[in-house]
């Protein structure tokens, strides 16, 4: 739970549009940092609203691609021609029309295992037996809008602001049982489950 | 008594032929029972000699069909055009009261097997057989690498003119190396083993016909298409231009055997090297059966590819002895085993690097020509092409510049006198499909 | 791939507008956290029997060797490559939605490419089995991984069956991968709604510890295109390499340039093919009718019959082209398909593929339930009888007549074929139990919004390029709040 601030307010709502209005203008309008939204499914546009920048990991893949089909070439050049050369139906030692085919699997193969683990590594993800979530309902049918605060006095007015934009229920978060590994939650003061 | 009859082009109506000493009953063992039938009452044994011809003998028809394990189930080169189609690259039309088969109107004929005649050849021996390769060039290759055969370099020939078809290199390469006898059920399915085989084929009128003989072993392709395409290299070339078999590599993928254009490659599909240890019969080996083993050659076990090797273990063995007595492998110290046995000297093996070796000078003579080497398989088997002794002109020779030179000019009028197309007897391999309309019954 | 309903993909057609993200949520896991159905069992048993027509002609097979099929001297693939290429193309199918639809758009693909993907991936594992089993000495078939060995021998990368090695574990462990990566929020969604400790940190594992923060989907989303991106050419390589099998042999039949295109294309109308025949069963089994719609099956009946028109262009072409080369090899090939022995294999498959799914045209057979069942069930008999044509009519008459022969399969053939369904049923019928069988995530993008967004009167024009999957515009919008 590293990657979630504490102590923050939550803002449920049920609606991507809504959502993402709110952030946009927690961001740019109340000037909010390090916001964080969680969602069920993904929101296009959220990433812009966030502030957030685009993802490496593509790009890793994309050179890992590269440098699959250059491992994968020379490696069968390797193989074929130098480490063991063998007359294979009279084709030359260096057949490299006959290696683009597992040139270019091989260099899928590499950049697909870069991708997904650089994916698992960015977004901290590995096989955990327990998991602390904000809500259950996030999985299901709630987003929430997490906004990090510093004090009493931006803790209220994050809470005035969620409350102004009609979160359908505003939780705050205090902080992190390390020995139960769970998170300990408050009541916001002003508005309860709407919807 | 009760015998398949196979009707063969050719044969006299009124004659039956039978070979002896396939019928094997009451003789202890594995193959000493109940094999065949048994001819010898139909023989009249006399105090010099047996009569084995020109005996009275009353033959009718008995009904009923059995599979014949025959491996060369096809009679005619001819392939034959299905319903009535005609692609354009006909060769000749069908003769004029030939008859015609149920499947097509009109047959021609692949370049397989080149042919000549006698007076053609002393006119031009250059011209006399058109050599398809020599006239149109070898198909493009994206391959500009060419190997190079340094020292030894095998080549064989195999004149088809000297070819009687005795088949007595199959018995030769088979016990020279160790190629297992699979039985009936096997080649029934079609799974016979000989690393040589002897492609029988008919050509002309089913009454009067010609028969060609063509004995046909691995071609060791400088370019084999085999090699190419095993995955593990368990086939390849090795220095001396053959195609080796690595058994213990094999995977037994079969590919290769696939993509022989010859299909040469036999494929263990059980444990055949057991069977002639009588292993089929539930027992184990025979103490004595192993020494008719050859112990130069490795037995193969199931799942691997076999092939002809031309007789690697006795070029290892000339080249050893060789280099025991200090001097240089001469031609004629080695043969293969299909060439020591051939009586009638059709196959000559020897190294195409030595100028003066045997191979070497038929190597140039335009005779030669390597079967299906359009393909660009740069086999290392050459035939001679057959020269017949006969005044009119081979209407084979001019298929073969009908193929290759002219499509429609030229072959027609030439062409006449093919006999009719043998369709029907072309698709079953082991089992002919026209095995036994007849069953003669003699006494 | 252009589809041909591409206008009328509209989400309020796909879906019903009254469905929430609580009912995917629901309808979904429903099925994993009940005791199976009487159905389910029964289907079951079924499937797990016919393994056994798997298991045992290959135990004896590995036991006494290859003879007891039907494979002979001149045919030297029989039954099982035929098998192994038909369940390789069945599994094409499965990215194609997965990855061309995606980058294509394609919201429809939401409800069934986690079937779909599940299917390529056991597709691929029954096709992976078959050249495994096929070869002579199975128990040496790992020397066909180029690894370093005290041989010091590699392998040969000319093969084009070492290319299969390569195409056919890079297509599974990326299929893999990809679905695994589109399960992991749906795993979390399981784990949030497990009722009991043990479910919960089996969930928590599979998730991966999924929380649904912005900051992973940015990166998923990325990694999640990329995938499609890699897997798009992945699968049309990888048919087309299977087809250099036989397009880089020498085989007349074989030695064809149309080959990938034509193997592509096949395996697509084979795969949605079988797509139709489990989702049309499925849907019905867990009740996902207002999931995998109408408009679904509809759309899929669409991609059948065009890649049966492609894949009966392609049969037509070959014919052509060996009229045209001046081949006699080919030409008597050509001609044998349709006239020689195997003239009832050929004509079985040109009626199933490419006469039968012509009935597609009306849409009023491609919108009843039963008579896509039947069609499915042609267009996949009629795929396998491609491959048979193909592989075994090119190969029992070839270049010398003396070595032609025939080959008919045998009951221990069959019985491999039989068994292969088996195990492919087998790992269906436990995915579709264990399994969130929709995509939840992806499936919630799409819904209609439940407030229209009207909630909060905050709506601008300039929001609109947010374009929010599913949203519908019908509020108008109203004056910013600020």
């Amino acid at each position: 739970m590293a990657r979630i601030q504490v102590p923050c307010v939550m803002g449920f709502y049920d609606d991507a549009h809504d959502l993402l209005d709110v952030t946009e203008r927690a961001r740019t309008v109340e000037k909010f940092e390090n916001l964080d939204a969680y969602t069920p499914y993904p929101i296009h546009g959220m990433e812009d609203a966030l502030g957030l920048k685009r993802s490496w990991v593509s790009t890793a893949a994309r050179f890992a691609l590269l440098g699959g089909w250059g491992l994968g070439f020379l490696f069968q050049t390797w193989t074929s021609a130098v480490d063991w050369p063998i007359n294979i139906g009279g084709k030359p030692f260096v057949s490299w029309p006959a290696w683009i085919p597992v040139t270019f699997e091989f260099g899928v193969l590499v950049a697909a295992f870069t991708n997904l683990l650089c994916m698992f590594y960015a977004c901290d993800l590995y096989p955990r037996p327990k998991t602390v979530v904000l809500s259950k309902r996030i999985t299901n049918d709630r987003m929430v809008l997490v906004i990090p605060t510093k004090g009493e006095e931006q803790e209220k007015r994050a809470v005035d602001f969620l409350t102004a934009n009609k979160a359908l229920k505003i939780k705050i978060i205090d902080g992190f049982d390390k020995e139960k590994q769970r998170l300990i939650f408050r009541a916001a003061p002003v508005v309860g489950e709407v919807a | 008594m009760k015998v398949p009859a196979y009707i063969q082009p050719g044969a006299h109506k009124d004659v039956v032929s039978i070979g002896l000493g396939w019928g094997r009953t009451g003789i202890h063992g594995a193959l000493g029972e109940g094999i065949g039938v048994d001819v010898f009452p139909l023989v009249e044994a006399t105090r010099t000699s047996l009569v084995t011809s020109g005996r009275q003998v009353k033959i009718e028809k008995a009904g009923g069909r059995t599979k014949l394990a025959n491996i060369q189930g096809h009679n005619y080169l001819y392939v034959p055009s299905y319903a009535g189609m005609m692609v354009n690259k006909r060769v000749g039309e069908v003769p004029e009261g030939a008859s015609r088969n149920e499947q097509g109107t009109a047959v021609w004929e692949r370049p397989i097997i080149a042919e000549t005649t006698l007076n053609e050849w002393k006119e031009n021996p250059s011209k006399a057989y058109p050599n398809h390769v020599e006239q149109n060039g070898l198909p493009k290759s994206v391959w500009l690498h060419k190997h190079k055969y340094e020292g030894h370099h095998w080549g064989m020939i195999v004149d088809l003119n000297a070819c009687n078809g005795c088949n007595a290199c199959m018995v030769a390469c088979s016990v020279e190396n160790n190629v297992p006898v699979v039985g009936k059920a096997e080649v029934l399915k079609g799974r016979e083993m000989f690393w040589i085989r002897i492609d029988r084929y008919y050509r002309g009128d089913r009454e009067n016909p010609d028969f060609v003989q063509m004995p046909l072993m691995c071609n060791h392709c400088g370019n084999a298409p085999c090699e190419t395409v095993c995955p593990v290299m368990a086939t390849m070339h090795n220095d001396e231009g053959l195609n080796v078999m690595t058994y213990n590599r094999c995977v037994g993928t079969r590919y290769c055997a696939n993509n022989c254009p010859y299909k040469v490659r036999r494929f263990n599909f059980f444990q055949y090297s057991d069977f002639r240890m009588g292993r089929q019969d539930g027992r184990e080996r025979v103490s004595p059966l192993e020494l008719v083993l050859n112990p130069d050659v490795s037995t193969r076990t199931r799942g691997v590819m076999e092939k002809c090797t031309f007789c690697v273990h006795r070029i290892r063995a000339a080249k050893d002895k060789a280099r025991e007595e200090g001097s240089p492998l001469k031609d004629g110290e080695l043969q293969t085993a299909c060439q020591q046995t051939c009586p009638a000297k059709a196959i000559h093996f020897g190294d195409r690097n030595d100028p003066n070796s045997v191979v070497a000078k038929l190597w140039q003579d335009p005779r030669n020509y390597g079967l299906l080497e359009d393909l660009n398989t740069d086999p290392s088997v050459r035939y001679f092409a057959l020269v017949r002794n006969r005044d009119e002109a081979s209407p084979y020779r001019s298929m073969y510049q009908a193929h290759h030179v002219d499509h429609h000019g030229g072959g027609h009028g030439e062409a006449a006198g093919h006999g009719e197309s043998a369709s029907h007897e072309k698709k079953e391999g082991g089992a002919p499909a026209e095995h036994a309309p007849a069953n003669s019954r003699g006494h | 791939m252009k589809l041909m309903a591409q206008e009328q993909l509209d989400e309020k057609n796909l879906l019903s507008p009254s469905i929430r993200m609580e009912h995917v949520t629901q309808d979904v896991l429903a099925p994993m956290g009940r005791f199976p159905s009487a159905p389910w069992h029964i289907a079951f048993g079924i499937a797990q029997s016919m393994i056994l027509f798997f298991l045992v002609p290959v135990a004896y097979q590995m036991f006494i060797g290859l003879g007891k099929f039907g494979i002979m001297n001149p045919v030297g693939w029989g039954v099982y490559i035929v098998d192994f290429v038909f369940w390789v193309g069945i599994g094409h199918a499965g990215t194609l939605i997965s990855a061309i639809l995606f980058l294509f758009r394609q919201n429809w693909r939401t409800a069934i490419n986690r079937s779909a993907e599940a299917m390529t991936i056991f597709a691929v594992m029954v096709a992976g089995l078959f050249p495994l089993v096929h070869v002579g000495r199975t128990w040496v078939a790992y020397w066909l991984v180029p690894y370093p060995a005290e041989r010091m021998l590699w392998v040969n990368f000319r093969s084009p069956l070492l290319w299969d090695v390569f195409a056919v574990t890079t297509y599974f462990t990326v299929s893999l991968l990809f679905w695994y990566q589109g399960l992991i929020p749906d795993w979390a969604t399981a784990r949030d709604r497990a009722k009991n400790r043990f479910f919960r940190t089996l969930y928590s594992i599979l998730s991966f510890g999924w929380t649904g923060s912005t900051r992973d989907w940015n990166h998923y989303e990325r990694a999640y295109r990329q995938f499609a991106f890699l897997a798009t050419p992945l699968v049309l390589s990888v048919h087309s390499i299977v087809s250099f099998d036989f397009a880089v042999s020498l085989i007349p039949g074989w030695h064809t340039t149309i080959f990938p295109p034509y193997f592509v294309a096949g395996a697509v109308f084979s795969g949605f093919a079988m797509v139709v025949t489990l989702l049309v069963i499925m849907r019905k089994l867990y009740g996902l009718e207002h999931y995998i719609t109408m408009k679904h099956l509809e759309l899929m009946n669409q991609v059948i019959l065009a890649t049966s028109l492609i894949v009966g262009y392609s049969y037509a072409s070959e014919f052509y082209i060996a009229w045209y080369s001046n081949h006699e090899y080919e030409q008597f090939q050509f001609l044998d398909r349709p006239f020689g022995v195997y003239k009832y294999c050929f004509w079985t498959m040109i009626t199933c593929n490419v006469i039968i799914p012509q009935l597609f045209w009306s849409k009023k057979i491609r919108t009843s339930i039963p008579v896509m069942f039947v069609i499915s069930i042609f267009v996949n008999i009629g795929m396998w009888f491609e491959r048979f044509n193909i592989f075994i009519i090119s190969l029992h008459d070839d270049f010398l007549p003396a070595s032609w022969g025939t080959y008919w399969p045998t009951a221990w053939d069959i019985s491999v074929t039989i068994g292969s369904f088996g195990v492919f049923f087998t790992l269906f019928l436990v995915f579709s139990r264990v399994f969130p069988t929709l995509a939840m995530a992806e499936l919630k993008a799409t819904l209609p919004s439940p407030s229209n967004g009207s909630r909060l009167h905050a709506h601008s024009e300039s929001d609109d390029h947010h374009g929010v999957p599913g949203e519908k515009k019908q509020a108008p919008a109203l004056a910013e709040v600020h």
